[in-house]
């Protein structure tokens, strides 16, 4: 293979997105040029410094809010401030009708102690993400962060680190679930933050993994005899089910 | 009356649900696309609201499970049909619209001839506001291919998905693009 050739190929050997023969052509040609063998370190090493160096702008609350607003249910849409989208007039007719339908079915809907934990869950992080400090105890350590609950909470905790499989402690902070304290463990992936909500098991027993997708957030919760865990975050759910998987959840098999 | 409400919108939660569940965890990946495409924080949140807006009302056009290219791209067509400098962008696409269009530019293809040099790439670790000015002047069509990549860690197949140009042509536009900001982190401070 000739420079020319290898050289077009070369950022696709670095993004690893070459076929087997492909790769097996550049790294043969790799072995005996000493050039393009700079030329791909340079290549690797700026692709590295714009990952790591180049900001990520994350959507800024007030974003997050209004496109949740824009595709509320109708029903539970709160009145337009202006200006008001065009389609909204439209709607707001047909809404008359549908907000005295919906005042029946949340009378007749009570929520389960589930439901109320998922959406206070879900209050509570999208709290902390508009708050500037996210913790209370800031740390990757496992053994700074689980001791610094001792006197704060009635339980100890569990506190693993999962930072080996990508998912680096953050720290954490306590929080409140169903009017108690309970402990809030801050994890981060990319640019994406992961709460997960520890307390003691109510009855002792283990509860299979629930997944609830509310305002945008992924929740997952499961027990165990120990503890009940409610993991939170905007990260897709595949990936949460990943971290979940890495705490000890009960992940089905798929 | 309940039932009444029910078939009145039939499938309407069920297809809000999965629109909540696949595509809003990608806001933050929405916005910092628009905010690499328009470079100032108004116009990225307009643009990422109205794709939004668009891409709820397209739901059903969603395939599969992987909801980020599919709204990426809606970012992007949102940006280039909606807003002032969209005509502007358009014309400096074409300029580098390279094998898409059968024949590489002079420039273009000279950009392959000159290498990325090691001082570049410590400049970008070493410097971040370097890197944040040489990435800012590239011309969007490098640009957004960059930030796709490095920012999203999208595959090449997934950008040209995002991009709707073939795969070879994320691959060229892509080293090129490289290239060309290893040239503007060696220029530093200068104006282009």
């Amino acid at each position: 293979m000739r420079c020319e050739t290898n050289l077009r190929l070369l950022d696709a050997y670095v993004d690893a997105e070459l076929d087997a023969s492909e790769v097996a052509a550049v790294e043969s040609h790799l072995r005996d040029c000493a050039a393009c063998r700079e030329q791909q370190l340079a290549v690797r090493s700026l692709r590295e410094a714009v990952r790591s160096n180049a900001d990520y702008h994350r959507a800024p609350v007030s974003l997050r809010r209004a496109v949740l607003e824009q595709i509320a249910p109708r029903e539970a849409r709160p009145v337009a401030r202006s200006p008001r989208p065009r389609w909204l007039t439209h709607a707001l007719a047909a809404g008359v009708v549908a907000v005295a339908a919906s005042a029946i079915t949340f009378q007749l809907a009570v929520p389960s102690a589930y439901e109320l934990a998922a959406a206070e869950v879900v209050s509570n992080h999208a709290r902390s993400l508009m708050a500037r400090q996210i913790v209370d105890v800031a740390s990757s350590d496992q053994h700074t962060v689980k001791p610094w609950f001792n006197g704060k909470l009635d339980f100890t905790p569990p506190v693993k680190d999962t930072s080996a499989e990508g998912f680096p402690l953050v720290g954490g902070r306590i929080d409140y679930v169903k009017e108690r304290p309970v402990a809030g463990l801050v994890y981060q992936r990319r640019q994406h933050y992961i709460d997960v909500y520890v307390w003691p098991s109510e009855r002792g027993s283990s509860q299979a993994l629930r997944e609830t997708a509310r305002r945008g957030f992924t929740v997952l919760s499961w027990s165990d005899r120990d503890f009940t865990y409610f993991a939170v975050s905007d990260l897709d759910a595949r990936e949460l089910r990943e971290f979940a998987g890495h705490l000890g959840a009960p992940i089905p098999k798929s | 009356m309940l039932t009444f409400t029910r078939r009145q919108r039939p499938g309407d939660d069920a297809s809000r649900e999965r629109f909540e569940r696949l595509v809003l965890p990608h806001l933050d990946a929405a916005y910092n696309l628009a905010r690499w495409l328009t470079g100032d924080d108004e116009t990225a949140r307009d643009v990422s609201q109205e794709a939004f807006l668009r891409a709820f009302r397209f739901r059903d056009g969603l395939q599969g499970e992987d909801a980020r290219p599919w709204l990426l791209a809606i970012v992007r067509n949102t940006f280039l049909t909606g807003w002032k400098t969209a005509k502007r962008v358009a014309l400096s696409h074409e300029e580098y619209d390279d094998e898409a269009h059968g024949n590489l530019s002079e420039a273009a293809e000279a950009l392959f001839q000159r290498p990325v040099s090691p001082e570049a790439a410590l400049l970008a670790r070493g410097d971040r506001k370097r890197l944040q000015a040489a990435l800012e002047r590239l011309p969007v069509a490098y640009r957004e291919v960059i930030v796709l990549r490095e920012l999203e860690d999208l595959a090449y197949k997934e950008i040209a998905r995002v991009l709707d140009i073939p795969t070879g042509t994320v691959m060229s536009r892509l080293a090129r693009g490289r290239r060309l900001l290893g040239e503007y982190l060696l220029e530093g401070g200068k104006e282009a």
